[in-house]
């Protein structure tokens, strides 16, 4: 059985005396896809940052491979974020550079690998993501919305990370592309093994995911199979569930 | 130890990632001479593409045994490299496609231009009065300051620099003329025409180019409201009337400053350089210079808000085209002085 690759215990988070997590506690699984959800404002964002090491906790702990990351070093920390990869929202990437610069510079910069390795590197990531070369040498603002997430994704697993945190992944996408993507994690997880960690609003990639974790009022109200979700007796997921998005999607209509 | 060779078999062991990357290349590259029948990777904990691309490019004649299966599929994903396509570099090509973008960016320019003017004079009713008065703090009013002192510090060094010359010869009275005149002529309408390029182009350009990015420019049309008379028309107007007053502002403080320096580096008395002023300084001279106002005035609006219009919808394209219309403003302002030199000479002013 895989261990947990991230744990999250009692976290507590502030931003001056306002209070976003008032311990809040959850266990991501190696090789599993995990999606976090919440309204707007639960404390998602914040979450995320901390969980990237960006923001430091104000309380409880964060276990990463079962270490406790306040008592490491700072070494040991740059090493931790060595193993992070992340998608932002807008697809982030150095718009100087093509998409296949963007992946090379990430690589030799992270472990200073030598170009040719590199560039293979590189056009297996494209090919991985189901871009085509052609991409290589296109810049982030000549891509559409889809290919541009693809790239970014392409980008933040350049490394291959233990884990990937991909932020409101399918946003801006139409229901097609959307749902092409969330296909596509879902094959990366299952074929890589990497675990990826989704910040959603999309209850579509819900569909997809092995374990969703739903934050509201600074803690985690359920932490499960999505499919159980109608079964939570909590007002937020009450309301979530009661949607006739997310009952179409259940039943598959 | 990533590997070792034990019974003519060649064992993989440990964690075969990108951090060891370094290690499990040099030990495969030291590994030439040696020899063995297969590969076992039973011992094999973890692979990824960078330990997948080593196995792929140093053991692929080798038989790869117990083979855990996330390994496996590691392995087949790291495989087949494909081809980059040719990068086109056709150097003869690309100075011709480069060439024929310029020619079509020029075309769409005096489209634009034409465009713009009959916009605006059609829906000049759509004109508001707190646009143009908006418009004359942020483009007129706020580069006052550093006209100020630019003008002054070039009437001053002007002054400086010419009044060891002018001594030697004793002719020191002509720094009068010297100053007066390439101030009210030249310097001046430049100073002024280079600093509002720089600051009003740019900002027409990065204001009207997020107002397309956020859609404001589309909802302005949706609404039946030309964006030409709303946004564009105050700009220009601006332009048009306040260049010239900040051009004879300009040489007044230029002269100002060339005025003190002639008194301590000369012994000029400021009646004695007024008096010199009023026989040299024409009424043509000064109307030569401030005539270039109102051409500047549009050359740098229209630059500004053409830049502006063509931001694409996304936000990246917004530094470029800053970039764009500050270059294009100074060069058209450089360029319209040196056409207007050209006219004086022949019409004689």
């Amino acid at each position: 059985m895989a261990g947990y690759i991230i744990q999250v215990k009692d976290l507590v988070s502030k931003y001056g005396q306002k209070v976003v997590h008032r311990g809040l506690n959850l266990g991501i699984k190696e090789g599993e896809l995990y999606a976090i959800v919440g309204g707007s404002g639960a404390g998602k964002s914040t979450l995320l940052k901390t969980l990237l090491l960006l923001k430091k906790a104000d309380g409880g702990k964060i276990l990463f491979k079962g270490k406790d990351i306040s008592n490491l070093s700072e070494k040991e920390i740059e090493d931790i974020k060595k193993r992070i990869g992340v998608m932002f929202q807008f697809s982030t990437m150095l718009s100087s550079l093509t998409v296949g610069q963007n992946i090379i510079y990430v690589i030799k910069k992270r472990y200073s690998i030598d170009y040719k390795t590199a560039l293979d590197m590189a056009k297996l990531k494209l090919k991985l993501v189901g871009l085509s070369m052609d991409t290589f040498y296109m810049y982030p603002s000549e891509l559409s919305g889809g290919m541009k997430k693809k790239a970014a994704l392409a980008v933040a697993m350049s490394t291959d990370p233990d884990i990937l945190f991909l932020d409101e992944p399918t946003s801006g996408l139409d229901p097609i592309s959307a749902e092409e993507f969330d296909k596509l994690v879902r094959t990366l997880v299952d074929t890589t093994g990497t675990t990826i960690v989704q910040i959603t609003h999309d209850l579509g990639s819900l569909m997809f995911v092995d374990t969703v974790a739903v934050i509201s009022k600074g803690l985690v109200v359920y932490e499960g199979n999505p499919q159980d979700l109608t079964n939570v007796n909590d007002d937020w997921i009450q309301s979530l569930t009661n949607t006739t998005r997310f009952r179409r999607l259940l039943d598959g209509k | 130890m990533f590997l070792y060779i034990e019974n003519n078999v060649l064992y993989l062991k440990g964690y075969w990632t990108v951090e060891n990357f370094k290690d499990i290349k040099k030990q495969l590259t030291d590994l030439k001479n040696n020899s063995f029948d297969y590969v076992d990777a039973s011992q094999l904990e973890k692979l990824d593409f960078y330990g997948g691309y080593l196995i792929n490019q140093y053991l692929k004649d080798f038989d790869i045994k117990n083979i855990q299966d996330k390994n496996m599929e590691i392995l087949r994903l790291s495989k087949d490299i494909p081809n980059l396509p040719p990068k086109k570099s056709n150097i003869f090509l690309e100075l011709i496609e480069g060439f024929y973008q310029k020619l079509t960016d020029y075309v769409a320019f005096v489209s634009f231009t034409g465009e713009v003017l009959i916009n605006s004079l059609r829906r000049v009713k759509d004109l508001e009065a707190r646009n143009l008065f908006k418009e004359l703090e942020e483009t007129a009013l706020k580069s006052l300051g550093i006209i100020t002192v630019l003008s002054f510090l070039i009437g001053v060094v002007i002054a400086y620099q010419s009044s060891a010359m002018l001594a030697t010869f004793g002719a020191n009275i002509f720094i009068v003329d010297l100053v007066s005149i390439s101030l009210a002529r030249e310097l001046s309408p430049l100073i002024v025409g280079i600093i509002v390029a720089g600051r009003s182009a740019s900002s027409f350009t990065a204001e009207i180019g997020l107002m397309k990015v956020s859609e404001e420019i589309d909802f302005l049309k949706t609404l039946g409201i030309s964006p030409y008379s709303t946004i564009v028309l105050p700009k220009l107007l601006t332009l048009i009337v306040w260049l010239p007053i900040l051009i004879t502002y300009s040489t007044i403080l230029g002269i100002l400053g060339a005025m003190i320096v002639s008194d301590i580096t000369l012994g000029i008395p400021p009646n004695q350089f007024f008096q010199r002023l009023a026989e040299t300084l024409s009424f043509d001279h000064y109307l030569a210079g401030v005539v270039k106002g109102p051409v500047f005035g549009i050359a740098i609006g229209l630059i500004g808000v053409y830049e502006g219009f063509k931001v694409q919808q996304k936000a990246e394209s917004i530094g470029f085209s800053v970039t764009k219309s500050v270059v294009r403003g100074i060069f058209a302002i450089i360029l319209i002085d040196a056409i207007f030199s050209v006219i004086y000479r022949w019409l004689d002013i």
